[in-house]
């Protein structure tokens, strides 16, 4: 079985305890408008070009079947309508600019590039985490990586938004040591207006994922405008209530550091002319109810 | 801490900072560690020669020159110091010339050119005095030993080298009674009663040192402080020891005995710190493999962190190493952001030395008291850090004879050629260091350094000419992976990939790559397979020429020298680089090489910190010499939070082969901001490579290699 994955984060120390590598999985069911990694909503290989990369040489040009690249003012065009993302362009790039995010791996493929850092993780408390995308769109592949990293005694994670059925969790909880899950919105329609997804599975799966004892974080991601307001904080810990005292749940701050990569994706950002949320805004709504974390 | 002690160390400080200041505006920027000195007056000592050439050179001239200084050196008391004296004067680079033309090496000078080979012939200290002997035997003491050997070796030329090592030790004697008179005349006028008496006793003090052995920390402290000065002036040995365990036993009979308080202990520990950066050692084993922290080893980190100056503390890392050290040593290194400590793997370390058929309490007992280098303190003759080998150089010889031979080109051809070069360059350098060790003692003797060693005394002869018990020699790798990368960029894209030929590649670097289409080309070079990442081509031929220079570097040793290799490029990877044209890696002509055994900056995506520690891990040469990880912390990461990974990151570096780290955490906005305006951050200390130095002494170039490694990292 293959895995489609863009891209694998070395010692990222944001994801769970000690020094780990993130496995970003390609394909997400959700379509939050906030996201910093639309790389990873299509599940397929796509083109990205970086165009403080490009030197102007003109090969991708050159190679494009479909003829779709042009020379633009300053930076190459692409038709993203017509570009079928067949990587041509990307394999004759010398600088970098062009890529393509989104690469097949076996499980075992998948693990000889994590093992190098094993002494690391081993040392610090690290292990791996499963992040997106969403990888239960992949939870065949992800199941059997995890089988390999618990048979050498790894730490594992898995990032997820919790909105599949119960069954595809369920069988993922013998192999993962920690579940960290985004509980966006309160009300359901909201929820779909800015996710593409209503919250009823999302709430009841980290109930069941609470009740069954796993260790689960749950975060909240504060965006301005849409939920940076102490009566939504409040309505999600009300909500969240009643499993509490089985959880770790806290807030993430907006920020702009995925907006890059809309552009060179040709992708449009609705969110591209919101501010980060600030330090002091995040501190402040940590405090208005019973944030544990 | 107690106020008044601790306002004292702010106070010396602020002079500090001011006495650096006076310096850049005195004698211009220096690319080199901050040392500690303090600018001399104008016009007081000048070099007495003793040759035509200008320069002086042999046992009498350095004798007479050093004592003259010393009979006219200012003095240095100040109220607020624990104690008394300065350097001032850079005797060794105040000659003309640094190596006596009656013993020319023309014979090597056309290959040392050729090769880039910095040869060390005329370089001097780089091996490490044990300050047991002193702290033992006080001055008068070292005078008595040295009759002792006078009656047993009798011959005219020992009797003669016994005459001039008496001569220094009386002109410091002479240079530590005038801080006796100073500061008791200071003593008299001055108004606090507080300063008044610690310039009383630091006049007590001083009366006791200047011929007996220290008997209180104070006194221990002081007794290194005068002989670390006189071997700094003398020429500018800057090796240090374990500190904590030289010191330990003093502080233990003070606190016992209710002399002193921790807080004193502290005092005393600042005021010896901030004297000059000396490279001294916290922690680790000792000879019996038990390890060497107590108490005091918190203590010096302590008064390290009040003081907060240039430091060049390190923290010998190992499987029994207390863990609260580690753990406080981190602390301070993300707190202060100033370079400090930084951490050599012993574990490595001494299993590397073994190897060289040297016992475990020996190899225990080599620690790493100068930028890369290690040292058996008073035991070994090193010229640690002072020969070099530029593999970047190397390369570009081979390169150039592949391309004007008759032969296809091919990564094969060009291997067997750098293999040849490699051992030139490498058998040039031993050349050098045999011509040094020959004529050395009628060049610089080591007057100083033979005093705390064992062997010159009880021999007779000189550190260099046989009289230290071993003769363990260094020669360090520069630019390594500047010629592993060109290596693999030429493999992949021209033998694997064939997306470049051999002749688009040759023009391309002939011309800087500023040929039509240079650029593109250069860029596929250079975006082809690092050294840094696991797995790579790059990898595969930086193991290759790391094989291949250890296996140079050993050919060399003889029954009674043994060559051993470390890669380490000091500051002179600029130097290094503006003699080496455009490389296959996409390097530009005349830019800076690699730093020692670090990957090229930028060499990886992702996950720059454990690539490097991996890498350089991996790439070690084995013999107990090192091959330091140079990190560019980023200070986002470090952070008081992070510690435990941090500390993570340098336990499994060290585990996994490393030996020594050198750590930089630096805001990218403070450092580019201060390379625009140096002044305007007198206090930013770097550590540019194996030594820290404060980045407003910095020259330009330098200052723009911390820069581009921090933004490339």
């Amino acid at each position: 079985m293959k895995g489609l994955i863009t891209a694998l984060q070395r010692m990222s120390i944001h994801d769970g305890p000690g020094i780990r590598t993130v496995v970003f999985m390609k394909g997400c069911n959700m379509r939050c408008k906030w996201c910093h990694n639309p790389e990873t909503w299509i599940r397929e290989p796509q083109l990205q070009y970086i165009k403080e990369k490009c030197i102007h040489c003109l090969s991708c040009l050159h190679v494009c079947p479909g003829r779709v690249i042009e020379e633009g003012d300053g930076s190459m065009m692409i038709d993203r309508e017509k570009c079928t993302s067949c990587g041509l362009c990307s394999q004759v790039c010398c600088s970098g600019a062009l890529s393509m995010v989104g690469r097949e791996v076996s499980p075992e493929q998948l693990w000889v590039e994590i093992e190098q850092d094993l002494p690391y993780f081993g040392e610090s408390g690290g292990g791996v985490t499963i992040s997106g995308g969403e990888p239960l769109m992949q939870a065949g592949f992800v199941k059997e990586f995890l089988l390999i990293c618990k048979r050498n005694g790894l730490h594992t994670a898995i990032e997820t938004n919790a909105s599949f059925p119960w069954k595809i969790i369920e069988e993922l909880i013998p192999y993962t040591d920690l579940w960290v899950c985004d509980f966006k919105l309160s009300d359901d329609k909201k929820h779909r207006e800015w996710t593409g997804i209503g919250n009823v599975v999302i709430l009841n799966n980290l109930k069941k994922l609470a009740g069954r004892g796993a260790a689960l974080c749950v975060r909240t991601p504060v965006i301005p405008g849409v939920n940076d307001n102490e009566d939504e904080i409040k309505a999600i810990c009300s909500l969240l209530q009643p499993v509490r005292d089985k959880l770790t749940y806290t807030l993430l701050g907006f920020h702009t550091l995925g907006f890059g990569k809309y552009e060179s994706l040709g992708m449009d950002n609705v969110l591209k002319d919101k501010e980060p949320l600030s330090a002091e805004r995040l501190e402040e709504l940590k405090k208005i109810t019973w944030i544990n974390c | 801490m107690d106020k008044l002690l601790e306002n004292r160390l702010y106070a010396l400080r602020e002079k500090k900072l001011a006495q650096t200041k006076e310096k850049i505006r005195v004698e211009g920027l220096l690319d080199e560690d901050d040392y500690g000195r303090v600018v001399p007056p104008e016009g007081l000592w000048e070099t007495i020669p003793s040759h035509p050439d200008g320069s002086f050179y042999g046992y009498d001239a350095w004798a007479d020159n050093f004592c003259s200084l010393m009979k006219v050196h200012p003095v240095y008391v100040d109220p607020n110091d624990a104690f008394c004296g300065r350097w001032m004067y850079f005797m060794s680079k105040m000659r003309k010339n640094k190596w006596n033309p009656d013993f020319p090496y023309d014979f090597l000078e056309e290959d040392i050119e050729k090769y880039n080979i910095i040869c060390g012939i005329g370089d001097d200290a780089h091996f490490a005095p044990d300050f047991r002997i002193g702290l033992e035997l006080g001055w008068d003491g070292l005078l008595e030993k040295i009759e002792r050997y006078r009656s047993v070796n009798s011959e005219a030329a020992k009797q003669h080298f016994y005459d001039i090592h008496v001569r220094a030790i009386k002109a410091v004697q002479g240079w530590i009674q005038r801080h006796i008179d100073a500061a008791l005349a200071l003593a008299k006028t001055e108004s606090d009663p507080a300063l008044r008496k610690n310039l009383s006793e630091m006049a007590e003090v001083n009366q006791w040192v200047i011929s007996r052995p220290p008997r209180t920390l104070r006194e221990a402290c002081q007794w290194i402080i005068w002989y670390h000065l006189a071997s700094r002036t003398y020429n500018r040995d800057g090796a240090g020891g374990q500190i904590d365990a030289l010191l330990q036993p003093y502080f233990e009979k003070d606190i016992a005995e209710g002399r002193i308080s921790e807080d004193e202990a502290v005092y005393y520990l600042g005021c010896l710190l901030i004297n000059d950066p000396i490279y001294w050692q916290l922690g680790g084993p000792d000879k019996d493999g038990h390890d060497q922290t107590s108490r005091i080893s918190f203590l010096i980190l302590e008064a390290a962190d009040i003081i907060n100056t240039s430091l060049n503390i390190t923290v010998r890392v190992w499987d029994g190493l207390d863990k609260q050290l580690l753990q406080k040593s981190v602390e301070y290194l993300v707190k202060n952001k100033n370079g400090w400590p930084r951490f050599s793997g012993d574990k490595a370390l001494v299993k590397g030395f073994m190897r060289n058929g040297y016992s475990a309490a020996l190899a225990r007992e080599r620690i790493a008291v100068g930028c890369n280098w290690m040292s058996l303190p008073g035991l070994e003759y090193t010229m640690n850090d002072l020969v070099k080998v530029n593999m970047a150089k190397v390369f570009e010889v081979a390169w150039q004879e592949m391309l004007n031979s008759d032969s296809a080109p091919s990564t094969e051809g060009l291997w067997a050629l750098f293999v040849k070069h490699l051992y030139k360059a490498v058998a040039t350098a031993a050349e050098g260091i045999r011509h040094h060790l020959k004529y050395q003692k009628y060049n610089e003797p080591e007057l100083l350094l033979n005093l705390l060693s064992h062997g010159p005394i009880e021999k007779g002869l000189d550190a260099s000419d046989g009289g230290a018990e071993y003769y363990n020699l260094a020669i360090d790798g520069a630019g390594l992976a500047i010629a592993a990368d060109s290596f693999a960029a030429l493999e992949q894209r021209i033998e694997i990939e064939h997306k470049l030929s051999w002749e688009i590649v040759a023009e391309s670097v002939a011309t800087n790559f500023e040929n039509k289409g240079g650029e593109m080309v250069r860029n596929i070079l250079k975006n082809s397979e690092h050294y840094g990442c696991e797995g790579s081509l790059g990898e595969k031929w930086a193991l290759k020429i790391r094989d291949q220079f250890v296996s140079d570097v050993r050919s060399q040793s003889e029954s009674n020298h043994l060559f051993i290799p470390g890669f380490f490029s000091w500051a002179n990877t600029v130097s290094f680089g503006e003699h080496v044209q455009a490389t296959p890696n996409g390097r530009k002509a005349g830019t800076p090489i690699s730093h020692g055994a670090n990957p090229v900056p930028g060499f990886v995506v992702d996950g720059a910190s454990l690539s490097l520690a991996s890498a350089i891990a991996k790439i070690q040469p084995g013999y107990g010499n090192t091959a330091p990880m140079q990190w560019e912390l980023d200070p986002s990461f470090a952070k008081e939070k992070h510690v435990d990974i941090i500390e993570s990151i340098i336990r499994t570096h060290m585990d996994l082969g490393g030996t020594l780290i050198n750590v930089n955490i630096m805001d990218k906005d403070t450092l580019l901001k201060a390379h625009e305006n140096p002044s305007a951050y007198p206090e930013l200390v770097v550590r540019v490579t194996g030594f820290t130095a404060y980045f407003c002494m910095l020259s330009p170039s330098f200052r723009q290699l911390v820069v581009d490694r921090l933004l490339e990292s």
